[in-house]
Formats: C-alpha cells, sequence, structure tokens
C-alpha cells in the first residue's frame, strides 16, 4: 500500500512529540511492508529517514506569491509590511486554496506578479505567539514582548484601528502572562519603536499551512498513492486539497487538539481548521481513548469515525557520560522532576500545590521543573510567595545530555496533566528507570496500568503518593518492575498494525 | 461409599479506608466503615441469605442427608453482627440442623501462621470461642486462611489439638496420588488432611458460567455425572470454594441456585453416594498414606502459592512491619488497639497490594476497593505510621473501636 503522508516535523527537529511520534510510526509501517511518500514542510538533510521517501514542501509557491525568498522579512520594514499584507491568511484562506480548482489556483499565484496585493475575504491581525502548534522550547518572556512589539507596530501602521488591534492581542497577553487590560495598555504606550527589531518578528503559522497546502496539492497531482494519511491540523487543508485532486481516502491523525493545546480559549482559526479537516477526513486516528471522546465532544464528529491507536515507545540509549557542569547535581536528597511545557495544559500549579503539602514531611526533596512555557513566570512567583524558592530549581529547556541527566537524577517523575492526548514523555521517564505519577486526564494512563495516578486536580492524593513513592523504596521497585513488563506491550509494531487495518477499512 | 464434602469460605475483611499521609496522627478512623457496610450488605442479600436460605431448604428436603460446612472468619462474623444480624441468625439456623459443621480458622483470616506462630495460636482461640459462641460447636476441622498449608504449619495445627486440616491438592504436591482420599502429616500421623478436588470444584466456582468453556452449561446431572465416576477411585470429593461462589462470583441468573437446588438429588440418586462434613470424612475412612506439603502452598491462582500475598516487595515491608509492631501493641495492655492492630493482619489489606496481574483488570482488581496496589500500600503504610506514632505518645491514648 503506497501512502501519502503528510507531516508536519521529523526528527531531529522536533519541537514536540509529533515528530518523534511519526518517527515510530513510519518505521513500524515500512517495516510491514507500507509504502510511504512523508512530506514535511523543511528538509534539513539530516533526518536519516531512509524507510521512506521524505520529501519537502519545496519553496517554489511562496517565492511565486511573495516573488523572493522567506528571508525577505529580514530586510525593511517596508518589504516586511508587504510580505505580511501578501502573506495574511487565515481559516477562509485555507480552506478557499484547498478548494480552488487548479485553473483559479494558477490564476491567484499569477495574480501575484503584479504588484497588487492578494486579497483574502477576511482581514486578521497576526498574533505570532499563537500561531505555533506546539509551544516547547521558545522563550515565552520573547515571545511577551514579540506580541507587543507587533501589536505596537500594527498600531503605529494603523491608528485608526487601534482599538481592534488592543482587543485582538490583549487576549493572548493575557493567556500568556494573566496580566491585567491596564497594563497590557501601558506596556504597549511605552513601547518604543527602537526595540522593533526584525528579529522579533513571528513566523506566521498560517501562512505556511497555506503554502504547504499548495504544494501538497501540486504534488499529489504528480504521484500515485492509496491513501493520504495526515498528522495534525497544520497538515489537514493539504490532505483535503490531497483527497480532492486525488479522489483517494483522507486519514486525519489526531495527536492533539485545540483544546489541548490552549485549553477552552484556543485560537479559533485552528479550531475551525480543524474542525472543518475531521469533518473532510473520511476516518480519524486519535492516540488515545481520552482525545477520540474530546474530538466527539469539541467536533461533533460521530464517534464511529474515529479509531484509537496509542503511540509506542521506541526508546533511544541512555548516554551513560555526563557532562561537565551539569545542573542537576545528584545528592542525599529526594529529586522529583515536572518535565514539559510550563503551561496550563501540564498543571504546573497542580504540581506546585501539591510540592506544598510534601515539603513539611520530606524536607530532603527537590522539586525540578524542566521546560518553560507562558505559565513559567507565574509559577516563580507563586513558588517564591510561598517562600519555597528552596526546594525548586527551574533549569530551564534541556535537551541531549543534560536532559538525560535530569531523568537520570530523578526518583519521580510527575505528569500532572490537566488534558494529556499521550504523553509520552512518561515513558520516557520510566525508560530512566523512574516511576511515575501521571494524571488520569492522559492518554498514557490507558495503556499503562502500573503507574501511580490520580486526578490533577485532587492536590492532595498527588502529595499523598509523592510521599508513598519517596518514603518506600519498594512501592518505586515494584512500579518499576511491573512498568517494564509492561512497555515491552507498547511498542510500535501494534501501532502499525492498527494503522494498517484502519489503511485497509478506510 | 464414597462422599461428597462440601467446604463453604465465609469471610468479609474490615476494609481500610484511603488514609492520606497528612491524617497520620490526626486521625484514628482506619476502617471504611460505610464501604465495609455497603458491602456486607451487598454480599448478604446477593448470596448469604439466599443460598443460606437454599442449604436450609435442602437439609430439610434430604432430611439430614445433605450436609455442608463452613469456615466464617470472625471478622466475618462481626460484620454480620455489627450491619446484618439476620444474615448471622441465618447461619445460626443452618447450625441448629446438625448437618452443618463449622471449622477453624485465624479469626482475622490472617497470615499469623507464616509470620508469627504465637499470634496464630492466639488468633485461633478467639476464633474456636466465636464458633463456640455463635453455633454451639467446638471445631475439629481446621483450615488456614486461604488454605494456605505446609509441613510446619500442619504441626501448628496439630499442636492446637485439631485432627483434620484443609488443604489444597496441589499437582505439585499430590504428584501421582489422587485427590479423592484421606492422607495425613508425615510426622504427626493423627492429623488427617482433606485435600481439594481443584477440578470439580473450579467448574463450580469458576467456570460454571463460562461460556467458552466446552462444558457449557452445566447442569447438576451433568456434574453428578462426574462425581459419580469417581466411585471405586476414591473415598471422599472434597469441593472447596467461597461461598460467594453462590449469588454473587456466579449471579443467580446464571441459573447457579437451580443447580444448587438439584444437585443433591442427582449426586443421591446413586444410593452408594453420601454427603459428609470434614470431621465425619475422617471418622469414616483411613489415611491412604502420609503427604508432605514441602513448601507452602494456598488455593489462590494457577501457582498454589502465597505470591498473591508476599509476591512483592511493598507486600513484604508491610507484612513485616505490621507484624513487627505487635509487641509494642500488645504492651499497651490496651483492647482496643490491640483489636484495631488485629483487624490490620487480616490477609486481604496485603492481597489488594498484589501487583502481579493487576495490567489484566483480573481477579485482584476485581476484589480491591483501591484503584491499584500502590495506593492500597499506600494508604496501609500511612495507616501503619499513624498506629506508630499513637505507640510512640508517652500516654496511652484508648483508640475507640466501633463495637
Amino acid at each position: 500500500m503506497k501512502i501519502l503522508m503528510l507531516g508536519w516535523e521529523y526528527p531531529p527537529h522536533i519541537s514536540g512529540g509529533l515528530g518523534t511520534a511519526c518517527e515510530g510510526l513510519t518505521r513500524a509501517l515500512a517495516k510491514a511492508g507500507t509504502q510511504i511518500h512523508f512530506v514535511i514542510p523543511k528538509v534539513f538533510g539530516d533526518e536519516g529517514a531512509f524507510h521512506m521517501k521524505l520529501q519537502e514542501a519545496g519553496h517554489k509557491t511562496l517565492e511565486r506569491l511573495n516573488r523572493g525568498p522567506i528571508e525577505v522579512r529580514r530586510d525593511t520594514v517596508s518589504t516586511q509590511k508587504k510580505t505580511r499584507a501578501i502573506l495574511k491568511t487565515d481559516i477562509n484562506t485555507i480552506t478557499t486554496i484547498a478548494n480552488l480548482s487548479k485553473a483559479a489556483q494558477t490564476k491567484a499565484i499569477d495574480e501575484t506578479s503584479t504588484d497588487a496585493p492578494f486579497e483574502f475575504p477576511v482581514q486578521y491581525w497576526e498574533i505570532p505567539a499563537y500561531l505555533r502548534p506546539y509551544l516547547t522550547e521558545e522563550s515565552y518572556e520573547t515571545w511577551r514582548h514579540e506580541l507587543v512589539a507587533e501589536s505596537a507596530r500594527l498600531i503605529a501602521e494603523n491608528p485608526d484601528q487601534a482599538t481592534a488591534i488592543r482587543q485582538s492581542f490583549a487576549r493572548s497577553y493575557f493567556e500568556i502572562e494573566s496580566y491585567s487590560q491596564t497594563s497590557f495598555n501601558q506596556e504597549v504606550s511605552h513601547f518604543q519603536p527602537s526595540h522593533l527589531s526584525t528579529e522579533t518578528y513571528g513566523n506566521s503559522l498560517l501562512n505556511e499551512v497555506g503554502r504547504y497546502t499548495l504544494n501538497v496539492r501540486d504534488l499529489a497531482q504528480a504521484i500515485s498513492f492509496d491513501k493520504i494519511h495526515a498528522h495534525d491540523w497544520m497538515t489537514y487543508s493539504a490532505g483535503v486539497a490531497a483527497k480532492e485532486i486525488s479522489g483517494k481516502p483522507l486519514i486525519c491523525h489526531v495527536h492533539s487538539i485545540e483544546s489541548d493545546r490552549s485549553g477552552d480559549h484556543g485560537n479559533h482559526r485552528i479550531r475551525e481548521i480543524e474542525k472543518w479537516g475531521l469533518e473532510n477526513a473520511d476516518r480519524i486516528i486519535a492516540v488515545s481513548y481520552y482525545t477520540r471522546e474530546k474530538i466527539h465532544r469539541d467536533y461533533q464528529i460521530p464517534l464511529d469515525k474515529i479509531e484509537v491507536v496509542h503511540n509506542g515507545v521506541s526508546f533511544r540509549k541512555k548516554s551513560h557520560q555526563h557532562s561537565q557542569n551539569h545542573q542537576l547535581q545528584p545528592g542525599d536528597h529526594k529529586t522529583v522532576l515536572f518535565l514539559g511545557r510550563v503551561t496550563f495544559q501540564k498543571g504546573p500549579d497542580y504540581f506546585v500545590e501539591a510540592a506544598r503539602l510534601v515539603i513539611p514531611h520530606i524536607p530532603n526533596i527537590k522539586f525540578v521543573m524542566v521546560g518553560t512555557g507562558d505559565m513559567l513566570p507565574a509559577i516563580k512567583r507563586r513558588v517564591t510567595a510561598l517562600k519555597l524558592d528552596a526546594w525548586f530549581e527551574f533549569p530551564g529547556f534541556l535537551s541531549g545530555i543534560e536532559l538525560d541527566e535530569a531523568f537520570e537524577n530523578a526518583d519521580l517523575y510527575v505528569m500532572p496533566s490537566v488534558s494529556e492526548p499521550f504523553g509520552i514523555s512518561a515513558l520516557e521517564a520510566l525508560n530512566f528507570d523512574v516511576p511515575i505519577l501521571i494524571s488520569r486526564q492522559s492518554g498514557v494512563s490507558e495503556v499503562l496500568a502500573h503507574a501511580l495516578k490520580a486526578d490533577f486536580w485532587d492536590i492532595e492524593e498527588l502529595a499523598d503518593l509523592m510521599i508513598g513513592a519517596l518514603l518506600h523504596n519498594e512501592l518505586r521497585n515494584d512500579l518499576l518492575k511491573m512498568a517494564r513488563e509492561e512497555l515491552k506491550r507498547v511498542h510500535w509494531d501494534a501501532a502499525a498494525e492498527k494503522t494498517i487495518q484502519v489503511y485497509q477499512k478506510t | 461409599m464414597p462422599a461428597v464434602c462440601f467446604y463453604f469460605q465465609v469471610h468479609q475483611p474490615f476494609r481500610i479506608r484511603r488514609f492520606r499521609f497528612h491524617e497520620i496522627g490526626t486521625s484514628d478512623q482506619f476502617f471504611d466503615d460505610s464501604k465495609n457496610k455497603l458491602i456486607l450488605k451487598k454480599v448478604a442479600e446477593k448470596c448469604y441469605l439466599p443460598t443460606n436460605a437454599k442449604l436450609l431448604d435442602l437439609i430439610q428436603r434430604w432430611n439430614g442427608r445433605f450436609r455442608v460446612s463452613f469456615s466464617i472468619s470472625g471478622v466475618a462474623l462481626e460484620q454480620m453482627k455489627l450491619y446484618y444480624p439476620e444474615v448471622l441468625e441465618s447461619f445460626q439456623r443452618l447450625a441448629a440442623t446438625g448437618c452443618v459443621e463449622f471449622l477453624a480458622e485465624t479469626y482475622y483470616h490472617s497470615l499469623a501462621a507464616v509470620f508469627d506462630p504465637d499470634e496464630f495460636k492466639t488468633q485461633v482461640d478467639q476464633q474456636v470461642k466465636a464458633i463456640r459462641k455463635y453455633f454451639g460447636q467446638d471445631p475439629v476441622t481446621f483450615r488456614n486462611t486461604e488454605l494456605i498449608y505446609s509441613d510446619p504449619i500442619g504441626k501448628l495445627i496439630s499442636d492446637l489439638g485439631f485432627k483434620t486440616v484443609l488443604a489444597e491438592g496441589a499437582d505439585d504436591i499430590m504428584a501421582w496420588r489422587s485427590p479423592n482420599w484421606v492422607y495425613h502429616h508425615p510426622e504427626r500421623p493423627e492429623l488427617k488432611i482433606l485435600t481439594k478436588n481443584y477440578r470439580l470444584s473450579d467448574d463450580i466456582a469458576f467456570r460454571f458460567s463460562n461460556r467458552g468453556w466446552p462444558e457449557y452449561p452445566l447442569t447438576a446431572p451433568k456434574f453428578a455425572d462426574w462425581v459419580h465416576r469417581i466411585s471405586g477411585a476414591g473415598d471422599v470429593l472434597n469441593l472447596f470454594m467461597d461461598y460467594e461462589t453462590f449469588g454473587e462470583h456466579q449471579w443467580a441468573d446464571t441459573g447457579i441456585f437451580d443447580f444448587l437446588d438439584h444437585l443433591p438429588g442427582e449426586i443421591l440418586k446413586k444410593s452408594d453416594w453420601v454427603f459428609m462434613t470434614p470431621k465425619e470424612v475422617t471418622q469414616s475412612y483411613q489415611s491412604r498414606g502420609e503427604l508432605s506439603y514441602w513448601r507452602q502452598v494456598s488455593w489462590a491462582d494457577l501457582e498454589r502459592d502465597l505470591s498473591a500475598w508476599i509476591g512483592n516487595e511493598m507486600q513484604q515491608k508491610a507484612l513485616h512491619e505490621f507484624f513487627n509492631l505487635k509487641n509494642k501493641v500488645l504492651a499497651r495492655n490496651n483492647p482496643a488497639l490491640t483489636e484495631t492492630w488485629r483487624r490490620l493482619t487480616t490477609s486481604d489489606h496485603f492481597y489488594y497490594m498484589c501487583t502481579k496481574w493487576f495490567s489484566d483488570g483480573d481477579v485482584h482488581a476485581y476484589f480491591s476497593p483501591f484503584k491499584s496496589p500502590y495506593e492500597a500500600f499506600v494508604s496501609a503504610m500511612n495507616v501503619l505510621h499513624s498506629l506508630e506514632k499513637t505507640l510512640e505518645q508517652s500516654v496511652p491514648t484508648h483508640t475507640e473501636v466501633k463495637a
């Protein structure tokens, strides 16, 4: 079977779990005899994905739209303005592009060869912070700055629309910092134009999505395949476009949905793309029953259209080298690890509140919060307000050997996620022989019985289980011993087998 | 003249509640009274009351030819008295027929035989007194918690004066022997051993309603036919099972009560077959040889060993710490405190910590009041530490036990 697979990232260039999952799944699918043509926005050349054809959705279309490479943004402000105007896009654009006939599409592109800006039916203001599919390693402090800078610039350029701009930016700003409207207004009005650097200009994800869609559509005409398999919302419009041009069935694979990433205040354009893509899919794969239920609830997709394929685990070798100056010194104290984006979705606030209940009983303890995110400043303020700084460490985003060491030095990994479609990092912790305490609101809790589990909001339960696990080595040993056995069953071959069944019935 | 020997186990633990760390030293409420009451009521209505009524009916119908035996743990008797006295009364009505033998065990259904022989003796004495008090019988037959038995445990039992012990007919113990004869302890020939025929017992207890089983549906005539085939190849068929088989493990709609209703008649159709209680079996039949239980055997799981209670590190730690607390507890000479501690020795608390099959959502998970074996362990250890804290106080506090 030939699969046109649409992805957004691939290891080693990843920002979240999506790339890792795509690697594990495609390797197992290829092993089972599936031919995969995998299209991502950019191929870096070091992916080493020899098991499939890896193709970049090239710059060609963008160049025709822009009449210049993407680096044009780094030029003058006036060029940037033009680029923004041209590339301003939204759900309507993407669906429009997807639905355009080839001729209309060519016409649209040809039109851009004149100096007239490419017109889109709906105008909106770009909000950089929201245009990332997964908010991982980026510094949110920088993002806040970007947000303010961008709104200040837009206000300067469009003084007559200042109020509208402020309104559309302020909400995102609250999400990031939970500041008041007043403080936002103050910050914007005090913003110095000299701060305005081209470097801070955020990447417009929706532009990328539109470009990707056009390229995949071109590609779908040129090659032959049996099914289309699209991973997460960024590729859904491309999937629909490919489906329309080829007449082949589309399978949308949901690794997370907007309400997982942003709660009830997600980006409405992303929600619309997601809904539209899922409605147009012939079948949907969800990474957990938890996600399946949410897809049904958020987008009213009938449950019988959604299959569950749990992720597998592909363990990398542990590094046994130690870097020269690692931040996390193993000591006689116990270490509890939080690792992930410090965003509402991951429940970092519940982690802090539970830690507060643990500390009086186990004073020799360290709570290490690895990662960054919009809630990090608020979390740090809370820890300081509780006078718990001495028990907390915030090493920021870690990767490579430093990340391995964070796992190796931990006695317990805690994932108090409010909403977690899967939660592969919990399995990674187990790979480092760290027992896990996970929220019941996570996909991974569906595949692992041998884990400590609590409802994320039940901080007393979280605290009690943390204390129990830290006081009793016996509990940790039993937990690990059983989880290791259980993990043997959670492999990508099983996921590939189920995926192939989905292909066959779609 | 071969006999069918029925023994039913009745037991309900005082389950501990989800006791959290921050409650240590602040609460003496270790047990989940409301859950215990609820479960006892539920099991009473689904199993104890209807099955007792059926047995009474059968005993009267067959005019004493149908006979059974029970072991009811002391903690179960206590909860019946506390929460549902009618249940206790219905057992007393059975006792009054003279066709029911009550066996001895540890009052707390504990693992004391394995961990503390002195404590074992105390708990057995307490159970014997309870049987005497409620049923007017002096038990002469012993069955240990979960049929846990070994040669050394046999000696303990013999030392206490019991004439008969019930044990699992595990394959490796029986080897070439049939479970359908009476055996005796290799060093104490006066102690007779009745071995469970686990195939026929489990046909009723586990497989009765299993539609995937080739013999499904199991009817009384079919089962009686299997029983009758033993004629000439054994003196006694030992059918040992949890009493909850009737109505609780096998729901009424599986036809289990109809099966029970017809079984005595079908078995007694062959006039050489009779029903006997364990005491009557050992009075009627000679031992066919010695039988050594060279390892600790239980009736649990395929392994027929103790791994469901002491199989993992948590269970071993918890058991040792609980039993190690004994001297400190007894030194207080406070009956309520001692009673609390003894209730905590009940084997079920440790069974809930069993991890071996947890992922399959099997029988261990089904019977546990906790969401996971880890929660069971954490709760039990928190209770233990709370009790320890009480014992550290220089002035003894009088822990109230609800009675």
